[in-house]
């Protein structure tokens, strides 16, 4: 089963070409590093094969979808229910309690109270059962990332697109928040795709991509 | 949304409060400014309606000129003028009273009308004297047309009926004379003859102006005064709605030569009074209203600016652009609401303070319309609407990526 399928994807911002014709397929289930230097256009190929951003050429097929030409309204229902997103800065709403935060999505589509058990064993499994009433500004920053992929857990997505998710984070609660990718991508069989710039991490995922100049200078399966 | 949307309210206080005071405030001084002025305008009109009823109809004064003077001699002849007529023609009698009253009782419009005789006259006692206006009234029907009899304050209209030559007179023209009740006042005709005439009431009407210079009495006895038995000078009437009598004496002036007009014809310049008074207002509120929004536009723009990663991760979640415009128009919509309420209560309860402040003579008037209180609603709803609409726009134009990209 593929999860994401990209042919000939080009995208250009005025004459610089961040991706030159990339193709590559993931099936579901893999957990996919992808790295490279600055400016390699890692985090290009994320937001194309997310559809985050438009591409210039080619297409993305995610989950059998060509996630580039579906209606504005279809593209945020399959983000709502089959995508979930991490992000290098947790991007939680200031406003609402860590609990909030993680029943964002489900509260799009009204089923907050149907995931509300579910939030709290996210709350509990990721160790931060205690911050369940505080607010983001209240919490260190490991624990706003641990929320941040609660909150992209909190549907079942059958992807998760993080993009260094460990940017901003020490080593133990980065180590932390890959361990919870590891086992997420392990018990549940959801698709990861990781950005990073650390080797350590990008040999954790099953398989590295490895970007140079916008092209795919290296795939390979980790052991 | 509406969840989030007051979480946003609530989280930035300062910002919310200011909102929230600028729309109380429009509110609320949309219905005070309103309600004292429009309260005041009908004071006005009702002053001067109660006096001189809806429509009068009286005899046409008209000036003497060529045309006018066609046919009056040498019939059939071309008549050149050496000098051309000057003058005005006027009958100071009504030629048709009786006429005039058996058509208005069977015109739907009409409420009731009522005759009058009046004229100037001079009033005296001792050495004090006054020129003044005798109106000569109807007891009986004159109560239906105006509010004259809720004005004397000692006797009442009927005491005219009881003899001759009994009056009522304004209690400043009764202090001038240096008068009391049942004293005998002169009143003097064109003429020259004299007639001694008896207070049996007075009023107090506030206007002073009238107070200084009015008598009333009944229409025999003015007729008898003036010496012309039986005369008419003017039908008062009252119609169904004040505010349409221009139209009524539009219609009831078809096929007659006399002179009939509606209030507002004859007050001309308190209507361009009233009216300007109502454009200052409006500018005053416009202003008002237009200083509000560009705060609610201001906040929420600012809002808008310090939220854009929190829209970019609620996009990436599923919330499409409607979603993020509903979440910015949310908090306008309930800002103003709320705001509107509180305006709406403040705007009565200083109205009810203002209708206690007694100004010389009365107290203030305050027009008690709950129209006023919707459209004070509505203006500032629909205002804070509006200006939250841009913000809201903006916030669903961002696009996530562009914000992901900006910010890391």
């Amino acid at each position: 089963m593929v999860a994401i399928e990209a042919r000939n994807v080009v995208k250009a911002f005025g004459d610089f070409t961040a991706l030159n014709s990339i193709s590559l397929t993931i099936a579901r289930g893999e957990f996919v590093a992808i790295t490279g230097k600055s400016g390699s256009g890692k985090s290009t190929l994320f937001y194309s094969l997310s559809g985050l951003d438009s591409i210039n050429n080619g297409t993305v097929m995610m989950l059998g979808y060509a996630i580039h030409s579906l209606p504005e309204d279809e593209v945020h229902r399959i983000r709502n229910t089959k995508m979930g997103f991490v992000f290098q800065f947790h991007y939680l709403i200031s406003e609402l309690t860590a609990l909030e935060n993680i029943l964002m999505p489900a509260k799009k589509i009204k089923m907050h109270k149907e995931k509300m058990q579910y939030a709290q064993y996210l709350l509990d499994y990721f160790d931060i059962k205690h911050c369940k009433d505080k607010l983001p500004s209240q919490m260190s920053g490991g624990e706003r990332q641990r929320v941040a992929v609660a909150r992209a857990l909190i549907m079942n997505p059958d992807i998760i697109f993080a993009d260094e998710p460990t940017g901003n984070l020490d080593s133990i609660n980065s180590e932390a928040v890959m361990r919870i990718f590891k086992e997420v991508n392990k018990q549940n069989g959801t698709t990861v795709i990781l950005i990073t710039h650390d080797d350590e991490y990008a040999h954790m995922a099953g398989r590295q991509i490895h970007l140079k100049d916008g092209q795919i200078e290296y795939d390979i399966y980790n052991k | 949304m509406f969840e989030l949307a007051m979480k946003y309210i609530i989280s930035r206080k300062v910002q919310s409060l200011l909102m929230l005071i600028g729309v109380t405030l429009g509110c609320g001084g949309y219905i005070i400014f309103t309600s004292v002025q429009l309260g005041f305008q009908t004071f006005m009109k009702e002053r001067l309606i109660e006096n001189n009823g809806h429509i009068t109809i009286e005899s046409r004064e008209e000036d003497i000129t060529r045309e006018s003077m066609e046919g009056v001699f040498f019939k059939g002849s071309t008549v050149y003028w050496i000098s051309g007529p000057s003058g005005r023609r006027s009958n100071e009698y009504l030629q048709s009273a009786w006429h005039w009253q058996k058509r208005l009782a069977d015109i739907p419009f009409v409420v009731a009308s009522t005759r009058r005789v009046e004229a100037q006259v001079t009033c005296a006692r001792g050495a004090f004297y006054r020129s003044v206006t005798l109106r000569g009234i109807d007891p009986f029907s004159e109560p239906k047309v105006t509010n004259i009899a809720e004005d004397i304050v000692v006797g009442n209209m009927n005491m005219l009926n009881s003899g001759n030559n009994l009056v009522i007179v304004g209690v400043e023209l009764l202090k001038f004379l240096g008068g009391k009740l049942n004293d005998t006042i002169t009143v003097v005709n064109s003429n020259g003859n004299v007639y001694p005439v008896k207070v049996v009431g007075i009023y107090s009407s506030g206007d002073r102006r009238n107070d200084r210079t009015l008598i009333l009495a009944s229409i025999t006895t003015v007729q008898n005064i003036l010496e012309s038995p039986g005369r008419i000078t003017k039908i008062v009437v009252k119609t169904v709605n004040a505010d349409m009598a221009s139209t009524f004496a539009h219609e009831l002036s078809q096929g007659t030569y006399d002179k009939v007009e509606s209030w507002d014809e004859a007050n001309i310049n308190f209507l361009s009074m009233t009216r300007q008074q109502s454009f200052i207002r409006n500018i005053t509120i416009f202003t008002f209203i237009l200083v509000v929004s560009f705060g609610i536009y201001n906040v929420l723009n600012m809002l808008v600016h310090q939220k854009q990663r929190e829209i970019a991760i609620l996009r990436s979640i599923g919330y499409t652009r409607n979603d993020t415009i509903v979440l910015f128009l949310l908090q306008g919509a309930i800002l103003s609401v709320a705001g509107g309420i509180i305006g709406i209560l403040i705007g009565y309860g200083a109205c009810s303070y203002i209708e206690t402040i007694k100004m010389p003579g009365r107290p203030m008037h305050v027009a008690w319309d709950i129209s006023i209180y919707m459209w004070g609603f509505m203006l500032v709803v629909i205002s804070a609407l509006f200006a939250s609409f841009l913000p809201a726009k903006t916030a669903g134009s961002l696009s996530p990526i562009e914000i992901i990209r900006r910010t890391e």
